[in-house]
């Protein structure tokens, strides 16, 4: 017992010699072993730390008492490497001793709960697997909050693209364009609007459609309308045009198409206008000219009726009537009364032609045009045919290589073959009369041909000869009204073709027209 | 003797005719042409259905073989006495010739559709007139089967 008390009593004491002594104070080892368990002491101390940390924090941690036997044991471990330090220089080797058998009896106690608990701790997860599960699982989502922010990124990016293309859109527009609310309040409008109405933007953000679009006096408006059914369509019912004000009070008329844009509370109608003065101002012209067009077509069907008839029932009074003179009184007048009554009937006559070929060349231009795919022979024949009394007269030779079948209305072709034909007759020189008729495809037109071997024509009348009633001989050498060429060209006009000559004075003339492959009428 | 109805020569002949140089001619033209027919004269389209309703100062007129039509008339259009000519039973037997300048082929076609017997041009001169009398009586009174008029 008293060995036990001394024991305590030297607890401090140094009766002993250092163990620096063993080393012979050599400074090599004694600081090997010094710096050595230093370390050491400070990692045992350190780890206790950190378990102890743990366990605060991991409240659901399994085997807390052995982590906290593991810190006690380690501690105690440290303590005795310090031991072993202070003794290089002192000789406390009974606190050492001490040190050593409480550190003893927390080794073998934490080594029976760790052998005991082994089996358990099997069945546990290992730490390294969970936390390599919980490194996959923490990558995984942070690809996936990467991928996600990419995404975010990229839709801003888009979204702040398009919107700012968008927006150079709507301002560039040559549309004036505009969104309003549900109470007809102005929330958007781009340049254009400004240029067309004369305010600037802030003067009209918030203000009421109607101080640009003014309701009409039959107080129609768009705006309940549209908001009731929202829906992509013009604006102005039935024809009812729009009026626009500009800030200077001159009014103009627009058009407006309404779309909408679904906001995030309200739905705004979108109004895209445009200016249409200048479609008005030339839809009013064209109605104008049409109107014009009309009533001078009007006129000369009136005027087709009156030649066709109350001009010519007074030439009839004035020949027959002379004709009556001449039959009754005969006996009763000289010479002279004679040849003056003739001059007169022969007058009235030629006055008679005139007007009925006013008259044929009038319905020539406003007749129906019958078109269908005709073959030209037979209409050739038929303008022989009628012209068989004339082609006999003079004992002409007609020949004509073979025509090609075309859209034509043939009681019209076959009357530009007789007049040409026919002018061919009555134009020829001393030779025999020769008509040749030919035809001949250019691109997307036939021409045909009738040449002669007659007088021909000086190329300096080549343009008077198409006119009505232009001649250029005398009725004595030539008879007739001219009136045939008119209605030729009339004709061939009517038929989308053209009509030309070509021709020398004594070296006969060739006149040439084109009809159109497909077929074309011009009224 | 109803046969002896068709070759009704001399005959009755209504001529409807506004203008009256026009009448005369039409008249001389018979003289000239010794024609027997005797030539009533109508000057517009509602003498024209006075005479033939028999009404006014037409009470005793005679009922015409044949009528010549001028389609230009006043007051009643010749294409008006046509066509009630044509719609009334009683006188829609009787033949009617159209006498117009117009040779406008709406004027022709109209008047066919509104059942003309035959659409004549007017003569250019007075010997035209003559013989186109001489064809009318000839073939319409002289050569042409005729009816007999209603209840008659």
């Amino acid at each position: 017992m008293s060995g036990f008390l001394e024991f305590f009593q030297h607890l401090l004491a140094s009766d002993f010699l250092p163990r620096g002594n063993c080393y012979y104070w050599q400074p090599g080892i004694v600081w090997l072993h010094a710096i050595s368990d230093s370390l050491i002491a400070a990692a045992y101390y350190s780890i206790p730390i950190s378990l102890l940390w743990v366990v605060r924090k991991r409240h659901e941690l399994k085997f807390r008492s052995l982590v906290l036997m593991f810190a006690s044991f380690i501690t105690a471990c440290g303590v005795t490497h310090t031991m072993s330090v202070w003794n290089v220089w002192h000789s406390a080797y009974r606190l050492e001793g001490l040190m050593k058998a409480i550190t003893a009896g927390l080794s073998v106690a934490t080594a029976i709960v760790t052998v005991r608990l082994a089996p358990t701790a099997l069945k546990i997860v290992m730490p390294a697997q969970a936390e390599r599960s919980h490194q996959i699982l923490m990558e995984e989502m942070a690809a996936r909050g990467q991928a996600e922010e990419e995404l975010r990124h990229l839709a801003e990016g888009d979204r702040l693209a398009s919107e700012a293309k968008l927006r150079s859109y709507f301002e560039a527009a040559s549309q004036g364009i505009l969104a309003f609310d549900r109470k007809g309040l102005i929330v958007l409008v781009n340049r254009r609007i400004e240029e067309m109405f004369g305010y600037k933007r802030v003067e009209l953000l918030g203000k009421p459609l109607e101080i640009l679009i003014p309701r009409r006096p039959s107080g129609d408006s768009e705006t309940p309308d549209f908001f009731s059914e929202p829906s992509v369509r013009t604006a102005g019912r039935s024809g009812m045009k729009l009026i626009g004000r500009r800030k200077d009070r001159t009014e103009f008329p627009v058009e407006m198409g309404l779309s909408y844009l679904k906001g995030d509370e309200d739905v705004v109608a979108l109004g895209l206008l445009s200016d249409i003065t200048e479609q008005t101002r030339s839809l009013a012209e064209i109605e104008r000219v049409n109107d014009e067009l009309r009533r001078s077509n009007a006129d000369l069907e009136q005027f087709a009726y009156v030649a066709s008839h109350d001009l010519q029932e007074p030439l009839r009074m004035v020949t027959s009537y002379l004709n009556l003179l001449e039959r009754r009184y005969k006996d009763r007048l000289d010479a002279d009364a004679g040849e003056f009554i003739h001059f007169a009937v022969d007058g009235a006559t030629r006055m008679k032609g005139l007007i009925q070929d006013l008259l044929r060349f009038s319905r020539v231009g406003h007749q129906v045009l019958h078109i269908r795919e005709v073959d030209g022979e037979p209409v050739l024949q038929a303008a022989l045919l009628n012209l068989k009394a004339a082609i006999d007269e003079h004992a002409a030779e007609v020949t004509a290589d073979p025509l090609p079948t075309i859209p034509c209305d043939p009681g019209l072709l076959t009357q530009v073959f007789q007049n040409l034909i026919g002018n061919a007759l009555k134009f020829h020189a001393e030779a025999k009369p020769r008509v040749h008729i030919s035809a001949e495809r250019v691109g997307a037109e036939w021409v045909f041909s009738v040449k002669d071997n007659g007088i021909g024509i000086n190329p300096v009348h080549v343009d008077r000869i198409f006119r009505i009633f232009e001649r250029l001989h005398n009725a004595e050498q030539y008879p007739g009204t001219g009136v045939g060429l008119a209605v030729v060209k009339k004709i061939v006009e009517r038929h989308g073709g053209r009509i030309w000559v070509s021709s020398e004075p004594g070296q006969g003339a060739t006149f040439l027209f084109s009809l159109p492959v497909e077929p074309v009428a011009i009224s | 003797m109803p046969n002896r109805k068709s070759l009704s020569v001399p005959a009755e002949i209504l001529l409807v005719e506004d203008n009256p140089g026009d009448v005369r001619l039409m008249q001389e033209a018979f003289l000239e042409g010794g024609l027997t027919s005797t030539l009533h004269v109508a000057r517009d389209g509602e003498q024209a259905m006075a005479y033939l309703h028999q009404t006014g100062i037409y009470s005793d007129s005679l009922r015409p073989a044949l009528i010549l039509l001028d389609l230009n008339l006043p007051r009643k259009h010749g294409r008006e006495v046509l066509a009630e000519i044509k719609q009334e039973k009683k006188l829609r037997k009787i033949p009617v010739m159209i006498l117009s300048t117009s040779t406008s082929p709406e004027d022709i076609r109209e008047a066919y559709d509104l059942h003309a017997n035959c659409y004549l041009q007017k003569p250019q001169d007075l010997e035209g007139l003559v013989a186109l009398g001489k064809l009318i009586e000839n073939f319409w009174l002289g050569t042409a089967m005729l009816a007999a008029p209603n209840g008659g």
